[in-house]
């Protein structure tokens, strides 16, 4: 990013418009075709790191706002969460992991790193920004269904947590490229 | 506008989101799917809006796959033998494929012999680890299905409708937490309760009888209820995986191992009222 601004503290507007289109049709390529991909333990999602990417270029408010908005899309569109706000508030948290973790990691240097340090770096960062967010969804989940007559069984769930950050991971290697490769001429004036 | 400004203003944007998130979660909480939630409303608004474009996404995928299928078969061998090989692949897997589509539509005529039922596929799934296990179906009220029917594939059942929308329906899988589903223990006849644990490998067994004789492998089908609501009698629901031998225990609990594998539905058949 050649802007003159910090870019890990505010988000262009038309780069907000591509990401939240970028999101909305995330939401259904998740539920349709990534959701029946026999991958073992987990299932990848291109909503996820396309949240990671709202942090990335905007910050951790803007990561957060946007884990939010469309957390509570995929939480209330069929098919639905076990409660409302679950997957919100995973993404929420995984957003603004993001953005904090691009603004520790921006301020020492001014010059750019290449762009191959950088999409590592990206894919690193989202492993750690899904890691949170997934913490975050069983968390919440185990609140929830602490009074059920089946409650959380964290030894069942805690394997599928790390398999879930490496398929973000593994996505952030392709998308996020692309997403900055889109971004940068909307936001470069 | 200044950065000052929009600071502040994305700061609002963020409360306001954080509030209305669990303002939700804490209705969603307090009447889970009641009528007239505001929740509930939401969610119809949603499976409005999203159902369609979920169908048109599978249409998609499905064209997708089958014109890349035709490209590979075509364009990229170089030598005739090869391209007749890859033709001859394809159309070995395309005949394998209809044949499993054929033989699960058969075993799901069987299983549904003589109950009217909409025949539908399964366009989504949310399989949350030790959450939501749901799935979206391409059938709705146009096709007559209603809520708290039977979802059936050609192994035994799947779930139960939980909301339906004009072209798309929502099922709650049996490992769901909210799933429960009355069984009957096929050899001894014993009556129970299957819950859903968020894990699809295992349902919690349940007997009402704590002496209840049990033993791994034992069968259990649906024991069904008035009107066939929410499950409809006799359906496989999984096999006994292990017992739990607790003598102080008022019930007898168990492990099963489902009958239909929820993380590899396609065709599925729900039963109309």
């Amino acid at each position: 990013m050649t802007s003159a601004r910090d870019p890990g503290d505010e988000l262009d507007r038309r780069v907000a418009v591509l990401l939240a289109g970028l999101c909305l049709l995330a939401v259904v390529v998740d539920a349709v075709w990534l959701s029946r991909l026999p991958t073992p333990a987990a299932t990848p999602s291109l909503l996820l790191v396309l949240v990671v990417a709202c942090g990335l270029l905007g910050g951790p408010a803007a990561g957060a706002i946007a884990g939010l908005s469309a957390g509570l899309v995929i939480d209330l569109a069929p098919p639905t969460a076990l409660v409302t706000g679950t997957g919100a508030a995973g993404l929420a948290v995984a957003g603004a992991v993001a953005g904090m973790l691009v603004q520790r990691r921006r301020r020492p240097g001014p010059h750019a790193p290449r762009p191959w340090v950088r999409t590592l770096v990206d894919a690193g960062v989202t492993g750690l920004a899904a890691l949170a967010g997934e913490v975050t969804t069983v968390a919440v989940l185990a609140v929830v269904r602490a009074g059920a007559d089946t409650p959380l069984g964290v030894d069942a769930v805690l394997p599928e947590i790390a398999p879930g950050a490496a398929y973000a991971a593994v996505v952030a290697l392709v998308v996020l490229p692309m997403v900055r490769a889109a971004a940068r001429p909307l936001s470069a004036r | 506008m200044p950065a000052g400004q929009r600071r502040w203003r994305r700061r609002v944007v963020l409360l306001v989101l954080l509030g209305l998130t669990a303002g939700l979660a804490v209705v969603d909480l307090s009447d889970d799917d009641a009528a007239g939630s505001p929740v509930t409303r939401l969610r119809a608004v949603a499976a409005a809006v999203l159902g369609p474009a979920q169908e048109g996404a599978d249409a998609l995928g499905r064209a997708g796959r089958a014109g890349w299928a035709e490209l590979i078969g075509d364009e990229t061998s170089s030598s005739r033998l090869r391209r007749e090989n890859a033709a001859l692949a394809a159309e070995a897997a395309a005949a394998r494929e209809a044949a499993a589509r054929a033989g699960s539509l058969e075993g799901l005529a069987t299983a549904t012999d003589g109950v009217p039922v909409a025949t539908g596929r399964v366009l989504g799934v949310r399989a949350e680890p030790g959450g939501a296990w749901t799935a979206t179906l391409d059938v709705g009220s146009d096709d007559g299905v209603e809520t708290s029917t039977t979802v059936l594939a050609a192994e035994g059942a799947v779930g139960r409708v939980r909301s339906v929308a004009a072209s798309t329906c929502e099922v709650l899988l049996l490992p769901d937490p909210r799933s429960a589903v009355a069984v009957r223990v096929q050899r001894s006849g014993q009556l129970g309760t299957a819950e859903g644990t968020g894990d699809p490998g295992t349902l919690a067994l349940t007997l009402l009888d704590p002496q209840a004789a049990l033993a791994v492998g034992d069968a259990l089908v649906t024991l069904g209820s008035d009107g066939g609501r929410p499950f409809v009698p006799g359906v496989a629901v999984g096999t006994v995986d292990s017992v739990d031998a607790d003598p102080g225990s008022l019930t007898r609990t168990a492990t099963l191992a489902l009958a239909v594998d929820p993380t590899r539905l396609d065709v599925v058949a729900v039963v109309l009222p």
